[in-house]
């Protein structure tokens, strides 16, 4: 009996869907599933290189404020009365997309809001201090202040590419995160 | 006590008590359900006009109820000049010593200098009290907003005002004739 035992017939659990993990169906052991077709596995469609580097996993609250980014731009007819309340398109986009590209280094999530001239703001706390960032369609300020002390980081997007971005991100999370702190300076 | 009046020349004494206005700021129309901070909002601090951010002197060494009594009223017509208008809410207060020494590590050119700067007109129009820094050439209008802020936050208090009582809402007197006409009713059919 045990001879023709195939090891997925045997075995008491393993894994059925990779597409989605936690979904709860036909949890009963498949019979001679040896001769079905095989569906295309995450290791076939996806190349080396992208299964062996490490990916990012973006932050539980990127969802939430991203949608509140989309629902705040700015509608049509409302655009000469915007009193803080709404945000450009390209303010909205280019703030999406430094989320998306970050939202794995940055301390928390963020509560957001519009400057007077129109761009993003992004407050952050941490357990060492706060950051406020300022996201504008063409450059990022980072502005921490970390056990008292205020460090400052001035990119401008074009010249910065997305590591560059999150290795700045990184040091100044870090240093929210430790309590170590640099000397005010701005870059860019 | 009689109300303190600096005279226009006289400089600010590292005493005095300087306030930045705090008025009621919108939030994103899509982000109504966020947490709120309890941050100082960088509006409050951002200056768009002339790179000169004002100031109130409200007081030589401590905040002069007097100076506020003077100053409310000017504050609150700034505040329905907006568009939409915005509730006064009062002021953030610092020192005024506290704006020329940034804390270490922070370079020289972060040290603010306030300068006393009456403004005349007739009746709401004039405030003997205004004050103003101007942004230093180095300094980015944001690295200015993020800087203050960061000082009154450190350093500073807040000065809060009561506000303006609203108007009662107009007496509906429907439910209450409804009310007194039933009782007549009823008076009326127990004599019966």
């Amino acid at each position: 009996m045990f001879a023709s035992a195939t090891a997925a017939g045997a075995a008491s659990f393993g894994i059925r869907d990779l597409v989605s993990p936690w979904s709860m169906h036909d949890l009963a052991p498949q019979k001679d599933s040896v001769s079905e077709t095989s569906r295309p596995q995450l290791s076939d469609t996806k190349l080396e290189s992208l299964i062996q580097a490490p990916s990012r996993i973006a932050s539980q609250w990127l969802a939430t404020v991203q949608e509140r980014l989309q629902t705040s731009i700015v509608p049509k007819n409302c655009e000469s009365e915007n009193d803080g309340r709404w945000l450009t398109e390209d303010v909205a986009a280019s703030a999406s997309t430094f989320f998306e590209m970050t939202s794995d280094v940055l301390p928390s999530e963020p509560s957001i809001y519009s400057s007077q001239n129109g761009d993003l703001v992004a407050e952050f706390d941490s357990n060492h201090g706060t950051m406020t960032g300022i996201i504008a369609k063409d450059f990022v300020v980072l502005f921490a202040v970390v056990d008292g002390v205020p460090v400052e980081r001035r990119l401008v997007l074009g010249s910065y590419g997305p590591r560059s971005l999150r290795r700045e991100l990184q040091h100044l999370t870090e240093m929210l995160r430790t309590g170590r702190h640099g000397a005010v300076e701005t870059a860019g | 006590m009689a109300l303190w009046k600096p005279q226009g020349s006289q400089p600010i004494g590292p005493n005095e008590h300087l306030g930045r206005r705090l008025f009621d700021e919108p939030s994103l129309a899509g982000a109504q359900d966020q947490k709120t901070i309890a941050r100082l909002n960088l509006r409050h601090f951002e200056e768009r006009r002339d790179g000169q951010v004002s100031l109130d002197r409200l007081g030589r060494t401590n905040v002069d109820k007097s100076v506020v009594r003077y100053l409310r009223p000017r504050a609150d017509r700034a505040g329905s000049r907006f568009r939409p208008p915005k509730a006064f809410n009062g002021w953030a207060v610092l020192t005024a010593r506290k704006f020329g020494s940034p804390p270490a590590p922070a370079p020289a050119s972060y040290a603010l200098t306030v300068i006393a700067s009456p403004e005349s007109g007739t009746d709401l129009d004039e405030n003997t009290y205004h004050a103003h820094i101007s942004m230093p050439p180095n300094m980015e209008c944001y690295s200015m907003a993020l800087h203050l802020r960061q000082l009154f936050e450190a350093h500073g208090t807040i000065e809060r005002v009561a506000k303006h009582a609203a108007p009662p809402p107009p007496e509906n007197r429907f439910p209450r004739l409804l009310l007194t006409r039933f009782r007549k009713w009823l008076i009326e059919r127990r004599s019966r």
